[in-house]
This record gives structure tokens, C-alpha cells and sequence, in this order.
């Protein structure tokens, strides 16, 4: 009693194995089926059991090392993501003029003055498109700094959703609770993390620390602020910190930045290229596809290969330009101080390096605001992917690519590298001049490209992680202060309403050109 | 789960053949059972519980309603309209409570009222469009007396959770795998049958669908369509059209595929549907399980074309413009319904043929093909709004466009065109299974594994989200 009359099933075929062929065509099928998935089944779970040691093991286990109380399984774990709310209307016209969340953002009133042509408005800043009015702020004594915030309350058009002190993360109270420990993570784009992102690191680190607490029975509960912010640098750092986090009575200040102050121009005051060039600007094969620079015109199946994503896709899967090697690039020597020893650099040789004179001043004035202000400035290294012999993936890593060879042409991974190790062993040794905590993320960190969306911003995965071991990092600071009785601090400003945070106010371009 | 993704391919398929196999024939429905919710449970377990849920009404109503006809005690009518009710009524809160509330709420604000109410979004069951249907088949088909009820409930549940099929087709009837429910072999050559149309699934979905579908996907992303030339969005919406029937016939193929694995014949959904030459000839070729499902339990249940020409055409209308809202809970859904429903009508009133009729054939394709790409523009679009502007460009009122493609999209194209318009159905390819086609899929097949070995994220099928 069935209803096939009206419903054409697939029918068994005849004999499909009859002849010789066809029984050959069969055992291939069944062995490629069996062999390829089961095969490959296999080795998954081998690797699994027994294999080598991925990323997210290798921070485990580093997170063991850090702090053995703590159960793995939490790094699973993450909390209910922040709530969306309806982005403004205003914001949705103004990202489909110019997508460019700066302009979204409240400005830094004495920073747009400063920049401010009269009729020309921003348009020599940013190109044409700058929006001609600006939401703003006043930082005390005018200072410029930090250059923007953003709009308190807000999801933008990108997703990233605000509290109602323009932090990205859960909503915190302007009086800390009672038994509560406020740790701001202050930095760049990378503590900001990705806005499509559920959750960013510091989020992650929140939720960890309070399972901990529970675990451990403390009475006592864990806040995080994201004090992020893209494209800032150390002095807008300084200025966060002082003006934003800390009359929110933050506890810790984990300062995890390096990259604004890590440009091309900067690495190349250390780096003398043989050849000429221009900064930033690859080859032309290069820029026309990073991934098939040097294979370009060699061949027919190449310049097919140029017009055809499933050609390029089949020569991968055959092994041409299965991994990326670093292209050539021109001869070049490191050119360090004299006297420089790079495992253990002396602070005085910090002026000549990088711009770590700034930085270092910065995090002087961090330091002395946060002794000021009751808090332990925490600070880390700064982690990036590059290293001599990198190879890289063109599906998966072909943004890193990129990023690495156009954005640092022409200076080598390990010219990066040593740069970048440089940098953060001045970090270590200010951290050790001044008894400040250091979490060396950087060296806990692996290597490992599926990690990283450029040379510094991280996978969903890679933010995971390193919430991972700054957790584990800061657990044996948290818990020998817990123990001495240091923290949590009660909170002995009991303002009315933030000192500094005053609402943004709407200028005109008539008006910008009135002053 | 996906059928593309590296779990779904590598750990949990060879587990479940494996564990399948080794099961003794009598608890093998249990195997598949469990290892649907596995399978189902993978994205959100809790959702395995309105699968059950559903399962079990169902099964309990279908009992009671096989009882009352045998026993003579009733017709079982008042047990069919509560299964009709607890399914469309899940369906109706998971699939349109969303887009009913929206509605309502852009209905107070254009007479002045704020509107703005709290309302906590409810998250779309995967498949449950897929999964109600089927449900919905059996407990009407026993009405109808058309088949005998489930005789174990754990039949029943392996019927409704049948992991090859749940989340996105092809609907299959309680009466077209009731007999295999109960007893079924599988066989070296039905096994082998089974792999071929696996693996021609994988090889579309892979290797076709997903490169496709970034042309589509750019083009589809123009704000207002403003930054698109006429060309563009023509080649968009073609590359949309391959990109769906790729996609979504890569699915029915591995689905079919994986049911003759475990013994079951899972309709055909798909028989080149571009070839057709009329758009009545594209409804008999495109997602057949649904267009047979709305003809059989609405479209007939209806009046069918027994109740006069003006009604005829109202069912057609009707059954049309519920068949967009099945796909999803937006007005454009149920203006592309609406759209086929009036090309439908349209060639009934010249009696079942379009109006180039008199065309030669090689002319007929492509006009049907074109009228069918106006239809996908509704389908694809964010909004009416949306299609409108899409639609226009494509008639010349665009901008010059932004997007620079160069000659990469024209080349994928072009392959796309030579495999749909001169290669037979998969369920031909595969029933001939000539060895140098065989020889051809296995390299494909390599080709498709490895490329998802290689990717990190799974692209899910289009049909998931109906």
C-alpha cells in the first residue's frame, strides 16, 4: 500500500557490475569511499590520541603550568554573548556613506580642532566622504587624548555592542560592588577583538575567573572592562586609563598593545635593504596576487590557473602552492645600536629603538596614575606570527599572507621577528625595573597560523586562547593578593556620575569653522 | 551537522556505516534513530526534544486514528485536526512567530503607534519545514486509509528523525519507505548506487555551489543593488541559479545516496530542472518532493482543477503562494511563490503551454530559464526592496558598477552551463554508472574530500535555513 504511483523513487538499477570494467569501476569506488573517508577518519583520531600537540593543547598544558588548579574543560566555557540592540539609523546612513567606524565614533573635541580645515572639513585626513558633523568629547585640560571613543549603548554596524560607558562588554556599575575585583584590559584593535566575534578575550577571562572563584569558593567576584580601542597607540593608552578605567575603580590594568607603534617605517630605521624600494608596496606580481607570484606566466595551466578559482583550486589539491613560502625579497642586514645585547636589552638603549621611548614613557605615567589610583598595572608582551621559515596556507592564511609581505615589504619574517622579540624583552625589562607584573603572552602563545587572521589579530580560536593564558597568567597574581588581603579594594570614590565621561555633544561643520 | 564538514564526513559517517552494519537487522531502525538525534543534536540538542515531541504525537494520533477507522468507531477526522494542529502550530511559532511579530509591529508603527514591544526572537528549528511535512503525510495518509500505521514506534521515529533526510529534503512520504521500515536489504550494488550519488552530491556541493556562490553572494551585497552594472547582476543571478540548484541538489544527491546505503529509495528531487521548457515543465523537474507534496495535500484537498476554471486557477495561486512561505517566513518568499504561481496560471490559460510555445526548443530553454532567474531574484534578495532595485538593474536602469570581476566569474560560469545543459540528471548518470563516468567522480570525489580537508569552514547547504 504504498504511494509510489505518485512519487518517483530512485529504482535499483540492473547489474551495474556485469563486465570487468564495471567490477573494476566498483572495487575503485568502494575504496576510494572507504579508504578516503575511513582512512582519513582514522588518522584524525590517531592524531587525536596520539598525534602531535595542536595550539589549543599547547595552551592548555601552558595554562597547567601557570596554574595547575584550574579545570581545562572551562576554556569551552564562555558566558551568555551580550545582547544586540537596533543600530541607529543614523549610523546605518552614515556606514553606507563611508564605512568606516572612526566616523561613528564621538571625536576627541581638541584632536578634531586641531585637524579641522575651514570648508575642507577632514577631507585631507580621510579622502572625500568625511561626514561634515561629528559627535564630541572634552578630555580634561584639553588634552587630545585618547582621540575617539565610542558611542555609549550602541551596537554598530559592524556588531560591536557597547555598555553605557562606550566599553565593549557586559554593562558595569559606575560604584564597584562590594567584593568585586575590576580588571580593564586596555590596548588596540586586538584587545578590542573582532566585532562579529560572541565574545572578546577579556569577556572570556571574566567568565573563567568567576568559575574559578565558585570553584574555589571566594567570596569574591570578577569584573572585566574592554578598555580597548582600534589604531591607538600608548599615549591614548595613558589617557584611557587615567580619564576612563581607573575612576571606575579598576583594580589590575592589563595592558596589552604594541602594534600601533610597530610600523614599517619604524622596523626600517633598524634594517638596511640592499636594494630599492618602496616601503609597504611589494612587487607587482605580488600585489596581483600575493599567493602565485612566483609561479606567474610559466605555464598555460598557470594563466588559467589566473582566471578560474576551481583550476587554482585543483592545482592546490595537486600541490602546487600547497603551502606559501616567503617570496624573495631584497638583501637586507639588521642594523641594531651598539652595545645592544638582545636577550637582555638595557632600558637606557630604549630611545634608540623602535618608538619605544614613547611607549616606555607611557607606561611610566600608567604606572604612577595607577599607583595613584589604587590599581596594579599588569602588563604584557605583545604576541605576533612571524619567523624565519613560515609557510603558509594560501585558503586559509592568505589575509596573514598578505599582511605580512605587502603591509612589511621588504623586510623578512625574521627581520619581524627579531624586531618584535626586541620589543617585547624592553617590555620585560621595564616590567622588571619597576616591579611590575609581566605576562609573557608572546612566548606562551604557539606559533600557529590557524591562530591568527593577520600578523597580530586573532581567529575566534586564537582569541580563545590567549583569554586562555592571560587567565592562567593572572590567577597567581589574583590569588596571592586575594591572599594578602591587597584586593579586592572597596571602592572609596562612591561617585555620582563619572568624573570624566560627560555625554558627547553634536558640533556642525559651521561651527568647527567659526573656531 | 553538514554533510560537507570534516566531522560529518570523516567521524561521524564511518562510525555510523560501521556501527550500522554491525547491529543486527531487528534494532537497526534504533541505530539509525539514535544516530539521527546525534546528528541533529550536534547544533542545538535541545531541539531533539521537539523532534521526539513531534514523534510521538504523531505516532499516538496516527494509532488513534488507524484504530477509529478500524474499529468503525469514527473517522479519526477529530485526531487528524489535532495532529494538523500541533504541526503547523510548531511550525507556525518556530518558522513565522518572528516575521508575524515584525509585521504586526510595522503595522502599529504606520498608524502611529511606537510598536516597540519586548519580543525575544525564537531561533528556526533546523528542517523542522522538512521534518512537519513529513509528519503531516502520515497521519493524513492514514486518514486516508492510504497506509497502515507504524507497527513499532521505534519504525516510526527512525521515519521521522532519518538523519540523511531531515534537515533539508527530499520530503519522503510514511508510504514510500513504509514497507523498507520494516524490512529492508542493503545490497553490494545498492551500496554501491548509494556511494555514486553521494558522491556526485559532494562533488556539487564542493566543488560547484561554494565557488559559485561568491559571485551570487558579491553581487547580492551591492547596498540598493546601487553599486551593480546590468551585467553584473545578470551574472549574479545566474550565478545564484547554479549556485542553489548545485547546492541544494548536492544535498537530495547525498541524501538519496546515504538512504540506499541503509536500504531506504528516497524520492528523486531533481531532473534537470534547467532544461525545462515551460515553467509548468520546471515544476516537474525542480524540488519534486515538495511540488508533489503541495499537489497531494493542498492543491487536490483543495478542489484541484475539479471545481472550474476560475477556482482551478485560485488553488494554483493559493498553493503557489504557501509554497514561497514554507521557504521562508518574508514577504519576497511569498512574492517569488506568488511569481511562479502566476506563470503557472498564465500558461493553464493556453492550455498548459507557455507563450512561446511555438518556439523551437533551443528557444524555449532559455526564455524559461530567463523567467525562472527573475523568480530567483525574489528568492535571493533582502527584501522586496531589495529585489525591486536588483530587478531593475538587470533591465539597464543601474549604476556602472563597482564590482570588477574580470573573466574569473564568466569562466566558472561557463563550466557550470556545459555540466547543467549537457550532462543527463545524477539519478540517469548514476543508474548507467558507465565506467568513465565512475573514473571521472572518484577523481572528483578526491578532489572534493581533500578541498574539505583543507578548508576550515563549513559552508552549510541553502536549503538548511528553509
Amino acid at each position: 500500500m504504498t504511494d509510489k504511483r505518485t512519487v518517483q523513487v530512485v529504482r535499483d538499477s540492473k547489474e551495474l557490475a556485469a563486465t570487468p570494467t564495471q567490477r573494476a569501476a566498483r572495487g575503485l569506488t568502494f575504496a576510494c569511499f572507504f579508504v578516503l573517508l575511513g582512512g582519513l577518519g582514522l588518522w584524525d583520531l590517531g592524531q587525536a590520541c596520539f598525534g602531535a600537540t595542536d595550539a589549543r593543547a599547547l595552551v592548555l598544558a601552558k595554562g597547567s603550568e601557570l596554574a595547575p588548579d584550574v579545570d581545562p574543560d572551562w576554556i569551552d566555557e564562555s558566558p551568555e554573548p551580550i545582547a544586540k540592540k537596533t543600530v541607529p539609523e543614523r549610523m546605518l546612513l552614515a556606514w553606507s556613506k563611508l564605512p568606516q567606524l572612526m566616523f561613528l565614533c564621538e571625536i576627541n573635541e581638541a584632536l578634531l580642532t586641531t585637524l579641522w580645515r575651514k570648508d575642507t572639513g577632514l577631507t585631507h585626513v580621510v579622502g572625500p566622504g568625511a561626514p561634515r558633523d561629528y559627535d564630541v568629547f572634552s578630555s580634561p585640560d584639553g588634552d587630545p587624548f585618547p582621540r575617539f571613543r565610542y558611542p555609549p549603548s550602541t551596537t554598530m554596524p559592524d556588531g560591536l555592542t557597547t555598555n553605557a560607558f562606550g566599553f565593549r562588554g557586559p554593562e558595569i556599575t559606575l560604584v564597584k560592588p562590594a567584593r568585586t575585583v575590576r580588571i580593564a584590559f586596555v590596548g588596540a584593535s586586538s584587545t578590542v577583538d573582532g566585532h562579529h566575534f560572541a565574545w572578546s578575550f577579556p569577556e572570556l577571562v571574566q567568565h573563567w575567573l568567576n568559575l574559578w572563584a565558585g570553584s574555589k569558593s571566594l567570596d569574591v567576584r570578577f569584573e572585566t572592562i574592554n578598555a580597548g580601542r582600534e589604531a591607538i597607540g600608548s599615549t591614548d593608552i595613558r589617557a584611557i586609563v587615567e580619564y576612563e578605567t581607573l575612576p571606575l575603580a579598576a583594580d589590575y590594568i592589563v595592558y596589552y598593545e604594541g602594534q600601533n607603534q610597530f610600523g614599517i617605517h619604524d622596523l626600517l630605521r633598524h634594517v638596511r635593504v640592499e636594494d630599492e624600494f618602496t616601503p609597504g608596496q611589494p612587487a607587482d606580481e605580488l600585489l596581483l596576487d600575493l599567493a602565485m607570484a612566483d609561479r606567474q606566466g610559466r605555464h598555460w595551466t598557470d594563466k588559467a590557473a589566473a582566471h578560474s578559482a576551481t583550476i587554482r583550486r585543483l592545482r592546490r589539491l595537486l600541490g602546487v602552492y600547497d603551502d606559501l613560502d616567503e617570496p624573495a625579497k631584497p638583501a637586507q642586514l639588521l642594523t641594531l645600536p651598539a652595545g645592544l645585547d638582545e636577550q637582555n636589552p638595557d632600558l637606557a638603549l630604549a630611545p634608540e629603538m623602535l618608538q619605544l621611548a614613547r611607549i616606555l614613557g607611557d607606561l611610566d605615567a600608567i604606572r604612577r596614575a595607577c599607583d595613584t589610583g589604587g590599581a596594579r598595572l599588569v602588563l604584557c608582551s605583545f604576541d605576533r606570527l612571524a619567523h624565519a621559515g613560515l609557510r603558509l596556507g594560501l585558503k586559509e592564511s592568505h589575509s596573514l599572507y598578505a599582511n605580512l609581505n605587502r603591509n612589511y615589504w621588504p623586510l623578512t619574517y625574521e627581520h619581524v621577528q627579531q624586531l618584535s622579540n626586541l620589543q617585547n624583552r624592553f617590555f620585560a625589562a621595564w616590567a622588571r625595573e619597576h616591579a611590575v607584573p609581566f605576562l609573557d603572552v608572546a612566548a606562551w602563545m604557539p606559533d600557529d597560523p590557524t591562530l591568527f587572521t593577520d600578523m597580530v589579530h586573532a581567529t575566534e580560536l586564537g582569541s580563545r586562547l590567549r583569554a586562555w593564558v592571560i587567565f592562567c597568567g593572572l590567577l597567581p597574581i589574583l590569588e596571592a593578593d586575594l591572599a594578602a588581603g591587597r584586593t579586592p579594594a572597596p571602592d572609596q570614590r562612591q561617585n555620582n556620575e563619572h568624573p570624566y565621561r560627560k555625554p558627547a555633544r553634536r558640533v556642525t561643520a559651521d561651527e568647527l569653522n567659526r573656531k | 551537522m553538514v554533510f560537507s564538514s570534516s566531522i560529518f564526513l570523516f567521524a561521524f559517517l564511518p562510525a555510523f556505516l560501521l556501527l550500522y552494519f554491525l547491529t543486527p537487522t531487528f534494532l537497526r531502525s534504533l541505530t539509525i534513530a539514535a544516530g539521527s538525534f546525534v546528528f541533529y543534536g550536534w547544533w542545538k540538542a535541545e531541539f531533539v526534544l521537539l523532534l521526539l515531541f513531534s514523534s510521538v504525537v504523531d505516532y499516538w494520533l496516527g494509532a488513534r486514528i488507524a484504530k477509529a477507522r478500524s474499529t468503525g468507531t469514527g473517522t479519526g477526522r477529530g485526531y487528524l485536526a489535532l495532529s494538523l494542529v500541533t504541526n503547523l502550530g510548531l511550525l507556525g511559532y518556530f518558522k513565522y512567530a518572528n516575521f508575524g511579530i515584525d509585521t504586526f509591529r510595522a503595522l502599529l508603527q504606520g498608524i502611529g503607534f511606537a510598536g516597540d514591544f519586548a519580543w525575544a526572537e525564537v531561533i528556526l528549528p533546523i528542517g523542522i519545514s522538512f521534518y512537519t511535512f513529513q509528519t503531516m503525510s502520515y497521519t493524513i495518509d492514514l486518514y486516508r486509509g492510504q497506509v497502515q500505521p507504524a507497527r513499532r514506534f521505534i519504525d516510526f521515529l527512525c521515519y521521522v528523525s532519518m538523519f540523511p533526510q531531515l534537515v533539508a529534503g527530499p520530503i519522503v512520504r510514511y508510504s514510500v519507505i513504509e514497507d523498507e521500515l520494516h524490512s529492508r536489504r542493503t545490497t553490494a550494488n545498492r551500496f554501491y548506487q548509494g556511494i555514486l550519488f553521494f558522491q556526485c552530491g559532494l562533488a556539487k556541493k564542493i566543488l560547484l555551489a561554494d565557488t559559485i556562490g561568491a559571485f551570487a553572494n558579491s553581487a547580492f551585497a551591492q547596498p540598493d543593488a546601487a553599486g551593480l552594472a546590468c551585467g553584473d547582476a545578470w551574472l549574479g543571478v545566474t550565478a545564484y541559479a547554479f549556485q542553489i540548484y548545485f547546492d541544494f541538489s548536492g544535498y537530495s544527491d547525498m541524501a538519496i545516496g546515504l538512504g540506499l546505503m541503509l536500504g531506504f529509495h528516497f524520492p528523486i528531487n531533481f531532473d534537470s530542472p534547467y532544461k525545462a521548457d515551460s515553467i509548468t515543465d520546471f515544476w516537474r523537474r525542480w524540488h519534486i518532493s515538495l511540488s508533489t507534496w503541495l499537489r497531494d495535500y493542498l492543491y487536490v484537498p483543495l478542489g484541484g482543477n475539479r471545481r472550474g476554471t476560475l477556482r482551478t486557477y485560485g488553488n494554483l495561486i493559493t498553493t503557489m503562494l504557501l509554497g514561497g512561505l514554507w521557504h521562508g517566513a518574508a514577504w519576497n518568499f511569498i512574492a517569488w511563490g506568488g511569481y511562479q504561481g502566476f506563470w503557472l496560471v498564465a500558461e493553464r490559460l493556453t492550455g498548459k503551454k507557455p507563450w512561446y510555445a511555438k518556439a523551437p526548443r533551443f528557444v524555449r530553454i532559455p526564455i524559461t530559464f530567463v523567467l525562472v532567474l527573475f523568480g530567483w531574484v525574489l528568492f535571493r534578495a533582502y527584501d522586496l526592496g531589495h529585489a525591486g532595485h536588483y530587478m531593475a538593474t538587470m533591465l539597464g536602469f543601474g549604476g556602472e558598477g563597482t564590482l570588477r570581476w574580470g573573466a574569473e566569474p564568466w569562466v566558472e560560469l561557463m563550466i557550470a552551463a556545459v555540466i547543467i545543459w549537457t550532462l543527463p540528471a545524477s539519478h540517469r548518470l548514476v543508474s548507467r554508472a558507465a565506467p568513465a563516468f565512475v573514473l571521472l567522480l572518484q577523481l572528483l570525489f578526491v578532489f572534493a574530500v581533500l578541498q574539505v580537508r583543507r578548508a576550515p569552514d563549513d559552508i552549510p547547504f541553502l536549503y538548511f535555513q528553509f
